[in-house]
């Protein structure tokens, strides 16, 4: 894992730990000067055993939540850097021909050795590459005849033994050397998995097709997986051997490069070797050619201005050499290796934009005749891709639980707000003889600290368990997959150092967040016991607060200033202090703190009289919707939830002028306006569409929305409390006896709002994500619609390899034993080859790349897609123009995701190719479009006639006749993808299978479609499951918190407990009190998060399915799931007050009223 | 004068209550005997740490004893199970502590209403009589304010209504002028005095007070752990004296 939130794994470990260690060293400093305060701070630790194990638990929730996320990732960085490593060995970037040439077929370019050779002499003197390998890898279908097992797509590659110098050694799977070059021509060598899978041994026979011929081998050995051998079913030949079974003497198709070092230290001169590889590859002429196209005001100008937006700065320091070495005066090797660079020439074509048609093209063009060969650094990719997806899964983690870490926050801050309570007197006492505040806060951060330490340590060991368990669901899902990727448990140290200090700085700073507010008690009430008051302070005066902010601006210089005037006075402990204090603000985190903090006390005033909320609120709102790059809902809402506060606020200030008394008021307009935000967020963001526009979704929507929600819902409660009291109190007037337990257990809670409100929250936001987790996962992990719909009216798919394409296959069929063609109600075939187009009336003349399926009259006669618009002209059903397809090869039919902005698999925006028509139209006219195939840069007209309904899942991209694509490419193109729809359904396995050993040697590979599909839906199910088992971590911290509160209301009410005993409660009816007390917060917490989430995720779904206009996605609340999750977490929070309670039942009236 | 056995509310008889905290045994109850007539305003007097309060606490039931017995009401309290025990200090006694010990989450009117409801009255009844009781006690206009919003004496009036408001047969009162200024413990004693009257209930009280143990009709004195002094005969009692 190498970044979190875009910042690096190093140097977030660096700071943190910066941050720890100069926070621990000021405690030490603090501590070693007053210990007097160390010894009442952490006295009570060792005291009371119980209650420091439950702090402790409480304190530890968030950092095992932050270190399972973590350790998740690092697991999967390491599990995929682990295939790199040890499938690729030595192997670290292999170089593919570039351009087609005499002798190339479809979709397979060759090199001479000749020009190998040259190569390699040429690349003799370059100390930086130790190997290079002449290599013909093709996939062929392979049988082993004596298991009658057989494998459709198997690897073979015929490598030089000659040139292994640099790669290492092959080796067997026993470990010794493989003698490749002793090989008989009638050998073969398969590594591993291929054994494995065709249950082969050294001595079998193995049997692969080529060209529809049979050509028998004997297994010389098994070979160990990786390097040439591959990681997936390889068979392994001499290069001279592989050339003579394809009739290609002397020809390779790629070349592996082995730079000098490892397997992991030669990906260190990955970048260079690429670099310069990529820049000798290129065509001097045709590269001085594209700078004088390029070499343009227009162009450099839109260069420049790409340059100075870009945030990538790699990126952007390559793009300011390529904007200098574009106006130079002659061609340079750097503008060359740019040139040759593909991040680089894509950008290039992206910004030769609507104005530069002419450059574009010729650019394009001279692009393409660029270079000779690709390189692919595909080992540095690789590794690259392992880190990213590290970062991304820990991302997600994190971002996922948020709403847990955040409760957890709120569960630290709770507990050290209790623990304050517990020792109000004490402290009330210490202040009345003259302690100061911040004797008070260094109390509470010894303490605090104390807890830090090793809570923050028990939690990330934790947090490696709940990892390792999460690795194992995975595990199960990707095995459910049928995949063989496994992922390795790995822990980094980093990430261990990352979790801990998080974890600590996180307790850390909240300890003295609420140390400082504890400090501010009021000394009488404190002394007294009275209930909790904090001193209401004026709000200091605007000079204050503008100094203040000065301070907070220039803190590090006025701590230094500090220090040098202790060193001056020989003062060295406190010298030292302020020296260490100026270190961490200047790690900034803390300084950027301490500004904002002060900007946020200038403003305080004027935020609570409403004016300047209203004024953000309005301001934040607008900006959503007239800045492009700010549009979002999650912006939108938050504009206006912050503008009704403000106006709550504003009302509360003009009506206090008035004889309101102060509690109604308080009462109404906090009721209002959370009532308002909770109708607000609660309605469809379509009907605001009049108004906004579509302002788009995405998941900060679900915390913008949850923090919202919840906090006007628990704000709304917990000002209208008495009325739940009335109405609970109504509810259960029959039930005599259960009336004083409940009155007492309602009162409670609802009397002590500020912890009552937190545990509310905490249970609620938890709730909430779990909800709308659920139902996001029930709606999208089952299927909208018939698998026959979703795939345009087929059942079976099957492939066969490029080199073994089937001529006829319904005559091949007619002539199978096996097979009858009456069993299938249609058979069509198609070849989906990536291919770029691009609209040629549109002002955008970029290149789009999209797949596009040629499928033969077959496929275009029987799929049964519904067409959401057809061309005037082509209708009016969408038979007729797949029948007008099938005779005119220039029309095609597109998917809807082509009209439309949608993001790809990783999440990137992917913009609409098509600008003229949208998918919500009612109608279209035909649309002319260039259809270009990328390696020869062939390019046909066509006509788009229809777009295809997003209820098929299978209808994407560009269909049209494969004779579309016939006259775009020099060769002779298969059909390569063949779908069946069987009469009988029942029987779809069957036949699927009986098609596969009928076309074995054609490598025929058939799927099911069914049960592809939910074999899909499956994983995506046991995926979603896994998010919400992990944010269900955030549930501990809900009832963690019941605990705390349920042992702390037992020491608090002590004497209360004692009289109530007196007054003739009995045992049980305190141990149901508190229960019920619980039972009111749990179920609250319970109800609020859950109704939410319900409405949230009916929106969302609701929204999903207006904007995508599939109606059939339906909205379905996983009943039993959710009583599940519910259930539990009222069990477990019953659980977690059956103890404390059932300690006060314990108590002895006598020894109760005599507790102080 | 002479008694009959059954004319006694309270007969305690040869009482022994120890605490040990780990460390250190402290014998607090050394053999109390003591006899409350129904209907009878009793002080328990002496100097502190004598077992003034141990004997309120374990004669009312709410301690348990180590040796000896307690007939409350002919009833053994002490072999009473731990519900029984509590149903009955709900519908026969009312208790009044020197730090008044209200629910500080609920209302004047809803702390009198609690033992009612505990004792199972309908919400109405309960609700009507605890205005009734406040009314007595002269707080009905501070019916509805929490007792953070009281002052001493005002707390102590509803722990007084909070005692009587199940009609007790016998109320205990721990110091219950011990916070008070004198001129609120004066009225505070002046209403215990009206209520005894009026309702014939039987009032043991706990105080350091002398003016408290004056208006009692009798004074129990303690020393170490014994009565020196229960005010009826005159006699010292202690373990081994007799039984009456």
């Amino acid at each position: 894992m190498e970044e979190l939130f875009g910042v690096p794994m190093s140097v977030l470990m660096f700071v943190l730990l910066g941050i720890f260690l100069g926070a621990l060293l000021v405690v030490v400093v603090m501590a070693l000067r007053n210990t007097v305060m160390l010894k009442l701070g952490i006295r009570p630790i060792s005291r009371r055993p119980g209650m420091t194990a439950l702090i402790i638990i409480g304190v530890m929730l968030s950092t095992i939540i932050i270190s399972a996320a973590f350790g998740t990732a690092d697991t999967l960085t390491y599990s995929i850097r682990d295939v790199a490593i040890n499938g690729l060995r030595n192997i670290d970037e292999i170089i593919v021909p570039a351009r087609t040439g005499e002798g190339d077929d479809f979709r397979r370019s060759f090199i001479s050795m000749d020009r190998f050779e040259q190569l390699q002499s040429e690349l003799a003197g370059d100390s930086r590459i130790d190997g290079l390998m002449p290599q013909f890898a093709e996939a062929v279908p392979a049988v082993n005849p004596d298991e009658n097992l057989s494998e459709g797509q198997m690897n073979l590659v015929g490598i030089d033994p000659a040139y292994l110098s640099g790669f290492g050694n092959l080796r067997t799977a026993s470990g010794d050397d493989l003698p490749l070059e002793d090989m008989a021509d009638s050998e073969a060598y398969v590594n591993e998995r291929a054994a494995r899978e065709l249950e082969l041994q050294a001595g079998g026979r193995l049997r692969i097709f080529v060209d529809d011929q049979p050509i028998d081998l004997t297994v010389a050995g098994i070979a160990e997986n990786g390097s040439f051998a591959g990681i997936q079913p390889t068979i392994l030949l001499t290069l001279s051997r592989t050339q003579e079974i394809f009739g290609k003497p002397r020809s390779i198709n790629s070349i592996s490069v082995s730079n000098r070092g490892g397997a992991l230290s030669g990906n260190d001169l990955s970048e260079e070797v690429t670099r310069d590889l990529r820049a000798r590859f290129t065509d001097r002429q045709v590269a001085a050619r594209l700078k004088d196209t390029l070499n343009q005001p227009v162009f450099l100008d839109a260069l420049g201005k790409r340059r100075d937006d870009t945030t990538d700065t790699d990126l952007k320091a390559s793009l300011d050499v390529l904007f200098l070495d574009l106006q130079a005066d002659s061609l340079n090797e750097s503008l060359v290796a740019a040139l040759a660079d593909s991040d680089i020439s894509a950008v290039i074509v992206d910004v030769l934009g609507d104005d530069m048609r002419e450059i574009q093209r010729e650019a394009v063009t001279l692009l393409s005749e660029l270079s000779e060969f690709l390189v692919l650094d595909i080992k540095f990719d690789t590794l690259r891709g392992a880190d990213q997806a590290g970062t991304a899964v820990s991302t997600f983690f994190l971002t996922f639980s948020i709403f847990s870490i955040a409760s957890g926050i709120m569960l630290i801050f709770l507990i050290f707000v209790l623990l304050a309570g517990a020792r109000k007197s004490e402290m009330g006492m210490a202040r009345a003889i003259g302690a100061k505040r911040r004797h008070l806060v260094q109390m509470f951060v010894f303490e605090g600290t104390a807890y830090a330490l090793v809570s923050a340590a028990i939690g990330v060991i934790l947090g490696l368990v709940v990892s390792a368990l999460m690795v194992g669901v995975l595990n199960s899902v990707f095995a459910a997959l049928d995949d063989d990727f496994t992922l390795q448990l790995n822990f980094t140290a980093p990430t261990i150092i990352v979790s801990y200090c998080l974890g600590m700085v996180i307790t850390f700073a909240t300890v003295a967040v609420s140390a400082y507010r504890v400090s501010h008690l009021d000394i009488v009430s404190a002394v007294r016991n009275l209930p909790e008051r904090l001193v209401v302070s004026v709000p200091p005066s605007l000079s204050s607060r503008l100094t203040g902010l000065l301070k907070g601006i220039f803190r590090p210089a006025v701590f230094l200033w500090r220090s040098i005037r202790h060193v001056l006075k020989l003062d060295v402990g406190p010298a030292a202090m302020q020296l260490v204090l100026a270190i961490i603000w200047l790690t900034l985190v803390p300084w950027l703190l301490d500004v904002l903090i002060q900007l946020f006390r200038l403003i305080w005033p004027y935020l609570l009289r409403g004016w300047l909320l209203i004024l953000i609120g309005v301001g934040t709102s607008a900006a959503t919707l007239g800045i492009e790059t700010l549009r979002g809902w999650s912006w939108f809402g938050a504009g206006v939830s912050l503008t009704i506060v403000g106006i709550g606020l504003l009302a509360r200030a003009v009506f206090a002028r008035g004889n309101v008394r102060a509690d109604v008021l308080d009462r109404v307009v906090f009721t209002a306006t959370g009532v308002i935000i909770l109708v607000f967020w609660a309605l469809p963001t379509s009907v605001f569409r009049p108004i906004t526009g579509d302002l788009g979704g995405g998941v900060s929507v679900m915390f913008v929305s949850g923090v919202a929600m919840v906090g006007a819902a628990v704000w709304t409660v917990m000002y209208n409390a008495d009325l739940v009291l009335g109405a609970l109190q109504f509810a259960t007037g029959r039930f005599r006896q259960l009336r004083p337990v409940l009155v007492t257990s309602v009162a409670y809670p609802l009397s002590s709002k500020f912890r009552t409100g937190m545990t509310l929250a905490m249970f609620a936001l938890v709730i909430f994500t779990l909800t709308v987790m659920s139902i996001l996962t029930q709606t999208f992990g089952t299927q909208f619609v018939e698998t026959r719909i979703a795939t345009g009216g087929w059942d079976i798919e099957g492939t066969v390899n490029l080199t073994t394409p089937i001529d006829d296959i319904r005559s091949e069929i007619d002539g199978i034993e096996t097979i009858e063609l009456s069993q299938f109600e249609a058979i069509g075939g198609y070849i989906g080859i990536p291919v770029q187009i691009r609209e040629v009336e549109a002002e955008d003349q970029e290149w789009n790349g999209v797949q596009f399926r040629g499928a033969d009259d077959g496929y275009l006669h029987s799929s049964s897609f519904d067409l959401k618009l057809i061309a005037e002209g082509f209708g009016p059903t969408s038979a007729d123009v797949f029948a007008a397809m099938q005779s005119d090869p220039t029309l095609v039919v597109v998917g809807g995701s082509l009209l439309d902005d949608s993001q790809d698999q990783e999440g990137q925006a992917v913009a609409r190719v098509f600008h003229e028509v949208s998918y919500d139209d009612e109608s279209m006219t035909p649309i002319e479009i260039e259809l270009r195939e990328p390696r020869t840069r062939t390019t046909v007209r066509l006509k788009v006639v229809g777009v295809v309904d997003r209820i098929h899942s299978s209808g994407s991209g560009v269909i049209g006749s494969k004779a579309a694509v016939d006259q775009a490419a020099p060769f002779p193109i298969p059909i390569t993808t063949y779908q069946f729809r069987v009469a009988n359904l029942d029987e779809s396995k069957e036949i699927s299978q009986d098609i596969e050993r009928a076309f074995l040697a054609n490598g025929m590979q058939t799927v099911v479609l069914e049960e592809a599909f939910d074999e899909q839906l499956a994983a995506t199910r046991g995926f979603f499951r896994l998010f919400t088992g992990f944010m269900a971590l955030g549930l501990f911290v809900g009832i963690a918190a019941l605990g705390v509160v349920s042992t702390r209301a037992v020491v608090e009410r002590r004497q209360q407990i004692g009289m109530l005993r007196a007054l003739g409660y009995r045992r049980s009816m305190i141990q149901l009190s508190f229960l019920f007390e619980s039972s009111f917060v749990a179920i609250l917490g319970v109800v609020i998060g859950a109704l939410l989430g319900i409405v949230l995720a009916y929106n969302a779904v609701s929204d999903i399915r207006a904007d995508e206009n599939i109606d059939t996605i339906s909205f379905s609340i996983p009943w039993i799931q959710m009583i599940v999750i519910l259930g539990l977490t009222y069990f477990f929070s019953l659980l977690a007050t059956y103890i404390p309670a059932r300690q006060a039942s314990k108590v002895y009236p006598a020894q109760a009223l005599r507790y102080e | 004068m002479t008694t009959g056995q059954n004319d006694y509310i309270v007969h305690a008889t040869g009482v022994h209550k120890t605490y040990s905290t780990g460390k250190v045994t402290v014998p607090a109850l050394r053999g109390i005997d003591l006899r409350v007539r129904r209907g009878e305003m009793v002080a328990i007097m002496g100097p502190s740490g004598c077992g003034k309060t141990t004997t309120l606490n374990c004669l009312s039931g709410l301690d348990e004893i180590d040796s000896g017995s307690v007939e409350v009401e002919s009833q053994l309290i002490h072999d009473l199970p731990d519900d029984e025990r509590s149903d009955y200090r709900a519908r026969r006694m009312g208790f009044i502590f020197q730090l008044y010990n209200l629910l500080p989450v609920l209302t004047a009117v809803e702390n009198v209403e609690m033992p009612l409801l505990v004792s199972g009255a309908s919400s109405k009844e309960a609700r009507q009589r605890a205005l009734d009781l406040l009314d007595q006690v002269g707080l009905s206009d501070r019916a509805t304010h929490l007792p953070a919003e009281l002052s001493g004496g005002q707390r102590q009036r509803v722990t007084i209504a909070r005692a009587l408001v199940n009609h007790p047969a016998i109320v205990w009162a721990d110091e219950p002028t011990g916070d008070l200024d004198s001129e609120t413990a004066q009225e505070i004693m002046e209403l215990m005095i009206r209520l005894n009257k009026d309702a014939g209930e039987t009032f043991i009280i706990v105080t350091h007070s002398r003016e408290v143990g004056e208006i009692a009709n009798r004074i129990v004195r303690m020393r170490d752990g014994l009565v020196i002094d229960d005010g009826l005969s005159g006699e010292a009692s202690g373990p081994d004296s007799a039984t009456p």
